[in-house]
């Protein structure tokens, strides 16, 4: 009964209480099929080269390219919203969404694809 | 009121949540990337961030190669300083520059492969996440890789970026041979028979010496693995480490501050059926640690007494898969690292005074310390060179959070044992003291002299770091 007391004030602690400044840990996705790759060749070889490897991940926090209820929330914000998270980096994405060289137009080009648009 | 109310009422109450949680740590004092600014075109021109965000810089032009012959090109004409970038997962400023941002991306993927000598040519842009699917396709594995297999392979072998295992060498000490296109516009192939002062010098480099586009690395056939983690008292592992190291093919400890236990991971070869890893763990322990950390960062008793109430029932993992998707974790929770590498027997004394000024002076700290073992090899600037096996300890600082003064608290600690920083990851030493703890600090500068008299590839971190004014 102790033990159980305690494990409960450390789920308590560690789960439910939210801190005042807040932050949230990624989560685990479901898998999804993935969509077939982008009909242009040199977003192909982009995508390949730098966002599947998190958005094709179940083990990453990313949402997956093709799951576009994951992604209808997230473009529902704005697409410069997006571009900006992708510049500067957000939660588990790192700034450029590890590409050194796109241009702003490849960043919208891939996030399209990648929300199915 | 349920018991878990009272409980979480207890315990809000208690840490005073809202006071502690709003510490920023240091973020305001963090470095801030510029905005992109709107270039002629109307669109946005973008500054180059690495991973953690913490180094940043404005380059004229990013040029993308299509071939060796474009790079040649652009090595002898470019405006400098040239820097290549490969995934950005250095936390040293290797990258910034004002000059050309150089993408590798059009050298990547598997060129040849030898089955008899167990030896692939790859691209050096070739990302390590995509090295492992190309080898084992043609029955072949790399014999060691990193926790993390975000970069490059030019960024890897370049920073000296190693895993762990008593047995098992850096990268860069599987690499045969290479191609360096220099900022003359050289193209020249080095290897321990060609050019061989050249390669000594090239396979950790920092990008320096020009570009690598291709090497070829020293594989062993393709395998399973299995990945066992569990959880013991902290003071039983330091006890058992080198026992653990020597009779596993990979092994690495984890301490988790301000709790009792500590995570052993180990790493062994297997014939037992598939059992793949589920979904990652560790990156919600992290956030986890750091929510306790806010509110319990003053009170170290209690914050160590949950951590131990929460890690007691902790079942060990076990996970069986082909090696590419056993040595790697997936790290979204992004940070700034300092790494040591120290003669073995250096690893528990300083180890112990990093444990302890960890919990008398850094309450606020909450990432695991890591603690590896790498083999020596011979690479002009080889953290390495000279040991048999050397150790290293690894501490992190959340990316919102300023890494400097607990950084420098730690630092101090490994300068008696003539500690030797990890190239791409944060330290302060100078110029002369690195040059004091690498036997063949003057060779290298005398290749780097020869390969780049002007100092195309220089940016200002890398003239302070090798006292080139």
């Amino acid at each position: 009964m102790k033990k159980s007391l305690g494990n409960s004030a450390v789920v308590a602690a560690l789960v439910v209480i939210v801190s005042a400044c807040g932050n949230s840990a990624p989560t685990g996705k479901a898998q999804v099929t993935a969509p077939p790759p982008p009909q242009d060749a040199a977003l192909a070889r982009l995508y390949d080269q730098t966002c599947r490897a998190c958005h094709a991940s179940s083990r990453t926090g990313a949402p997956m390219a093709g799951d576009t209820a994951a992604w209808a929330p997230r473009m529902a914000q704005g697409m410069d919203v997006l571009v900006e998270h992708t510049i500067n980096g957000y939660n588990g994405m790192p700034p450029l969404g590890a590409c050194m060289d796109c241009s702003e137009d490849d960043y919208v080009a891939l996030i399209r694809y990648m929300a199915g648009q | 009121m349920n018991r878990r109310d009272l409980l979480i009422s207890s315990v809000a109450a208690a840490t005073g949540v809202g006071l502690a949680g709003c510490d920023d740590h240091g973020a305001s004092k963090l470095p801030q990337a510029p905005a992109p600014t709107t270039g002629p075109d109307g669109k946005r021109l973008i500054p180059w961030q690495n991973w953690s965000g913490y180094q940043f810089g404005v380059p004229v032009q990013r040029l993308v190669p299509k071939d060796e012959a474009e790079l040649s090109d652009i090595m002898r004409h470019a405006p400098g300083p040239i820097r290549p970038v490969g995934a950005g997962h250095s936390f040293t400023a290797l990258v910034p520059t004002d000059g050309t941002l150089l993408s590798l991306r059009n050298f990547s993927g598997l060129l040849s492969h030898d089955q008899d000598s167990m030896t692939a040519r790859l691209g050096a842009g070739t990302r390590l996440g995509d090295v492992g699917p190309m080898l084992d396709e043609v029955g072949q594995a790399l014999a060691n890789m990193p926790d993390i297999d975000s970069q490059t392979l030019a960024g890897a072998i370049g920073t000296a970026t190693h895993g762990t295992g008593a047995g098992l060498g850096a990268l860069h000490s599987y690499v045969k041979a290479l191609r360096l296109v220099t900022p003359r516009g050289e193209i020249i192939d080095c290897s321990a028979e060609q050019n061989p002062e050249v390669f000594s010098a090239a396979k950790v480099s920092l990008g320096s010496l020009g570009v690598i586009t291709q090497m070829t690395l020293q594989n062993v056939p393709t395998h399973r693995l299995k990945r066992r983690s569990w959880l013991a008292p902290i003071d039983e592992l330091i006890d058992n480490f080198d026992q653990l190291v020597s009779e596993n093919h990979s092994f690495e400890m984890y301490y988790i501050p301000f709790c009792s236990q500590a995570m052993a991971v180990a790493i062994n070869p297997t014939d037992e059926p598939m059992q793949p890893r589920g979904p990652e763990q560790d990156n919600d322990a992290v956030m986890q640690m750091k929510q306790l950390r806010d509110w319990l960062s003053w009170w170290p008793g209690m914050r160590q007494r949950l951590l131990d109430m929460a890690t007691r029932d902790f079942e060990p993992e076990e996970a069986v898969d082909v090696w590419y998707r056993i040595f790697p974790s997936s790290r979204e929770v992004r940070f700034n690292e300092m790494e040591y590498h120290l003669p073995s027997e250096a690893l528990m004394p300083a180890f112990k005074q990093v444990r302890e000024r960890i919990e008398s002076q850094h309450h606020e700290e909450f990432f695991p310390v890591e603690i590896r073992v790498v083999r020596g090899d011979d690479a002009m600037l080889s953290p390495f060179q000279g040991h048999a096996v050397s150790s290293s300890i690894a501490v992190h600082r959340y990316h919102k959070e300023d890494p400097l003064p607990y950084f420098a608290s730690l630092e101090p600690i490994y300068q008696p044992y003539e500690g030797r920083p990890h190239w791409g990851k944060m330290h302060t030493l100078s110029s002369a003291q690195l040059a004091a703890r690498y036997p063949r600090w003057k060779d290298f500068l005398a290749v780097r002299e020869a390969l780049d008299p002007d100092g195309r590839m220089l940016n200002p971190y890398l003239r302070q770091l090798f006292g080139i004014s």
